[in-house]
C-alpha cells in the first residue's frame, strides 16, 4: 500500500512540473523602491517591465548583433582610422562643447562613442564578410550574371510583324551596332538594354529566366518567346564570369532586405544566440523573428 | 518482489503504461519551454556564445533610453492615482470619451482602436489609447479641483474682463442653402420665430431649443453649449452675439450664410457654473503656461510623495519646470 502511495505522490509530482518553465528573468534587487506616494510604490520592477514592454526587444537585438560583430569582426588601423575621421567631423560641425555634445548623444566619455562608431563600421562589414566567405555557394544558388534586353512587343496581334523586326534587331546586334541604338528602335522598353545584374530570383519572365539559367558563357540569345505571348525578347549576356559579376552581385545583396535577415540568422545561430527570458522572446518572436536562430 | 510481480502483474503493467504515459506528457509539455539561467544568483536574459546579458545589465541599458521617460509618465500616473477619486460618473465619462473617440476614427478615417494605441503608445508613452484618455480625463479633474481651491487667484476681474465667460444655449433652424431657402425651410424658420415670439420667454428657452432646434447635439438638453468665452472656436457672428448678451438674455435671430438662423441664450456668468468645464480649464491654463506642471507638482507634494534616487526627483523637477517650492 505503501508503494502505490509513493507511486501516485510520484505521478502527481511528475505531472504539477509539466506545468514549470518559460521563466521571466527577474532584477536582484526589483522590490528597490524608486519612487513612493503614501502607500504607493514604484519599483525598478515596475520601471523594468514598462522599459521593456516600450523596447519591445530592440535593445537586446542590438547588443547581441554588438555581441556578434566584435566577435567576428577584428577592428583595424583603418577602422579606426575611419572612426576618428567621423569624429572629428561631428566635433568640427559643434556649436556645444564636447562634452556636452557628447552626453546629448548619451555617452559620457569619447571612447563610448568611438566604440559605438567602431560597432557601426563594422556592422556593415558583417555582411560583406559573410559574402566573402560564402560566395562560391552564393554564386552557386543565385547564379548571377550581367545581361541587356529588348523587348518587342506584338502590336495589334502582329505576330509576324514582331518576328521580322526581332530577326533584324539580332541581324543588326550581330553586325556590331550598338544594342541601345537597336533597342531605341526596336524595343518597348529601353532602360532594360542597360547592362544588369540577374539572378535566379530576379522578377523576369519565366522564359528568358530559363534561359539565363542554362547560358554558361557572354552570348546572344535566338528570340524568346514571353510567357503570356504578348512579344519577343532578345537577350545579351554579357558577363558571365565570377570576377566580373561579383562586384555588382555584392552591391545586390547588400540591399536585399531578404538576404539580410538570412545574415543575420546565420550569425545569431552561430553564435548560439539564447533567450532565456519569456517576455523578450515573446517580443522578438514577434518583432525580429529572422535573428531567431535556426533549430538543427 | 517477484512473488508480488506475478499475483499484481497486470496491476504492473497498468502502472508501467501510465509512467510512459506520464514521461511523455512531461516531454511534451516542456521541449519547447526556454532554457532557464542564472549567474551568479543573477537571472540572465540572453547569451551570445559563453557570454551572458543578466536582467540587470538590461535594466541599464534600458535606462540609458527610456528610464527618465517612463519614470516622469510613472511619477504622473501616480500623482493622478494618488488624488483622483474613480467615481462611477468619471469612469462613464473617460469610457465615453474612449467610444466616441474610436467610432469617430473608425467611421472617418478607417483606423480603429490599435492605430490609437500605436499613437498612445509612441506619442505619449502610455501603454494603449484608453490609458491614455483615461489619465487626460483624470488630469482634467485635478486641474479643475485645484483652480477651483484657487478660484480666486485664476477667475479675477482681470481674467473676466479680457474673456468674457459665460454659460451659453442655443436653438438653431438649419438651412441647406440659406441665402437661398427653400419654401418648406421658410416655413419651419416662420414657424419657430412665431413659436418664440407667442409661446415662449427667456425662462422656457430650454423647452423652445428643446422642441424646435435642429441642432443634433444640443437639442436634447434644451440646446446646452456650455461655456464660451473669447478663446470660443465659434462662428463670428455666433460668438459676437453670444459675448454681447447679460445672463438671462436672449438674442435676436442671428442668420450665419453657412447654417442657418441662430436663437442664443446667456443662461449663467457665474463661476460656479462653468469651474469644471473643460473649456475654462483650457482658457486658465494658456492664460498661465506653467500651471498644469504646477498643479502635478502640488498634488505630488499632498500625496507625500518620496524619491529615492535625488537624480530621479532632479529630472521631474526640471520636466515640470518647478524649483522646490513648486513656484
Amino acid at each position: 500500500m505503501k508503494k502505490i502511495k509513493l507511486l501516485v505522490i510520484t505521478l502527481i509530482t511528475v505531472l504539477l512540473l509539466a506545468g514549470c518553465g518559460n521563466k521571466v528573468a527577474k532584477l536582484s534587487n526589483g522590490s528597490d523602491v524608486l519612487i513612493q506616494f503614501g502607500d504607493t510604490k514604484i519599483t525598478r520592477s515596475d520601471l523594468y517591465y514598462s522599459m521593456l514592454e516600450s523596447d519591445a526587444g530592440n535593445t537586446v537585438i542590438s547588443l547581441a548583433s554588438n555581441m556578434i560583430v566584435n566577435l567576428e569582426i577584428e577592428t583595424t588601423d583603418e577602422m579606426l582610422a575611419e572612426a576618428q575621421e567621423q569624429i572629428e567631423t561631428y566635433k568640427a560641425s559643434l556649436t556645444d562643447d564636447w562634452q556636452t555634445a557628447l552626453e546629448k548623444l548619451g555617452f559620457e566619455t569619447e571612447e563610448q562613442l568611438l566604440e559605438q562608431i567602431l560597432t557601426s563600421i563594422k556592422s556593415e562589414r558583417l555582411v560583406s564578410k559573410y559574402i566573402d566567405d560564402n560566395l562560391d555557394a552564393l554564386i552557386e544558388e543565385y547564379a548571377p550574371l550581367l545581361a541587356k534586353m529588348i523587348f518587342i512587343k506584338y502590336e495589334n496581334n502582329d505576330i509576324a510583324g514582331a518576328k521580322q523586326k526581332a530577326a533584324e534587331a539580332i541581324n543588326d546586334i550581330k553586325n556590331g551596332e550598338d544594342f541601345k541604338t537597336v533597342a531605341e528602335k526596336y524595343s518597348v522598353s529601353v532602360p532594360m538594354a542597360n547592362e544588369t545584374l540577374y539572378t535566379r530570383y530576379s522578377s523576369v519572365d519565366y522564359n528568358v529566366l530559363q534561359f539565363l539559367l542554362a547560358v554558361m558563357e557572354p552570348t546572344l540569345s535566338e528570340p524568346i518567346e514571353n510567357q503570356n505571348s504578348s512579344g519577343i525578347y532578345i537577350v545579351q549576356v554579357t558577363k558571365t564570369n565570377v570576377e566580373q559579376v561579383k562586384e555588382s552581385f555584392i552591391a545586390s545583396l547588400n540591399g536585399n532586405q531578404d538576404f539580410i535577415a538570412k545574415v543575420n540568422n546565420y550569425y545569431f545561430t552561430k553564435h548560439s544566440f539564447t533567450i532565456y527570458d519569456i517576455k523578450t522572446f515573446e517580443y522578438i518572436t514577434t518583432n525580429y523573428p529572422s535573428y531567431l536562430p535556426t533549430k538543427d | 518482489m517477484k512473488e508480488f510481480l506475478k499475483q499484481n502483474w497486470f496491476v504492473a503493467v497498468i502502472a508501467v503504461f501510465f509512467i510512459g504515459i506520464s514521461i511523455f506528457y512531461v516531454y511534451d509539455q516542456n521541449k519547447d519551454n526556454l532554457p532557464n539561467k542564472v549567474v551568479d544568483g543573477k537571472d540572465v536574459v540572453f547569451s551570445v556564445d559563453d557570454t551572458n546579458f543578466t536582467a540587470d545589465q538590461l535594466y541599464d541599458e534600458l535606462y540609458k533610453s527610456y528610464g527618465k521617460s517612463e519614470l516622469f509618465l510613472k511619477f504622473y500616473m501616480g500623482v493622478i492615482d494618488a488624488n483622483v477619486e474613480e467615481t462611477q460618473e468619471l469612469t462613464d465619462q473617460i469610457n465615453s470619451a474612449i467610444s466616441q473617440t474610436v467610432s469617430y476614427y473608425t467611421n472617418y478615417y478607417g483606423y480603429g482602436l490599435e492605430y490609437l494605441n500605436q499613437l498612445a503608445r509612441y506619442y505619449y508613452g502610455y501603454p494603449d489609447f484608453p490609458t491614455y484618455v483615461e489619465y487626460q480625463i483624470k488630469a482634467e479633474t485635478l486641474y479643475s479641483k485645484y483652480i477651483g481651491e484657487h478660484a480666486q487667484d485664476y477667475v479675477t476681474e482681470e481674467f473676466i474682463a479680457k474673456h468674457n465667460p459665460r454659460v451659453i444655449s442655443y436653438c438653431l433652424i438649419k438651412l441647406d442653402d440659406p441665402s437661398n431657402p427653400t419654401a418648406e425651410e421658410t416655413d419651419r424658420l416662420n414657424a419657430a420665430q412665431k413659436a418664440w415670439s407667442e409661446e415662449y420667454s427667456a425662462e422656457t428657452f430650454a423647452d423652445f431649443a428643446k422642441k424646435y432646434s435642429e441642432d443634433a447635439s444640443t437639442a436634447g438638453s434644451g440646446g446646452k453649449l456650455g461655456y464660451v468665452d473669447d478663446n470660443s472656436r465659434l462662428v463670428d457672428a455666433f460668438l459676437k452675439a453670444a459675448l454681447s448678451l447679460e445672463a438671462g438674455q436672449v438674442s435676436e435671430w442671428i442668420f450665419d450664410e453657412n447654417y442657418g438662423y441662430f436663437l442664443i441664450k446667456c443662461d449663467s456668468k457665474n463661476y460656479e457654473d462653468y469651474a469644471t468645464d473643460a473649456n475654462f480649464l483650457s482658457t486658465v491654463l494658456s492664460d498661465n503656461a506653467n500651471l498644469a506642471n504646477e498643479i502635478v507638482w502640488t498634488y505630488a507634494q499632498n500625496a507625500n510623495i518620496t524619491f529615492t534616487d535625488e537624480a530621479v526627483r532632479d529630472y521631474i523637477m526640471q520636466q515640470l519646470n518647478v524649483d522646490k517650492d513648486g513656484e
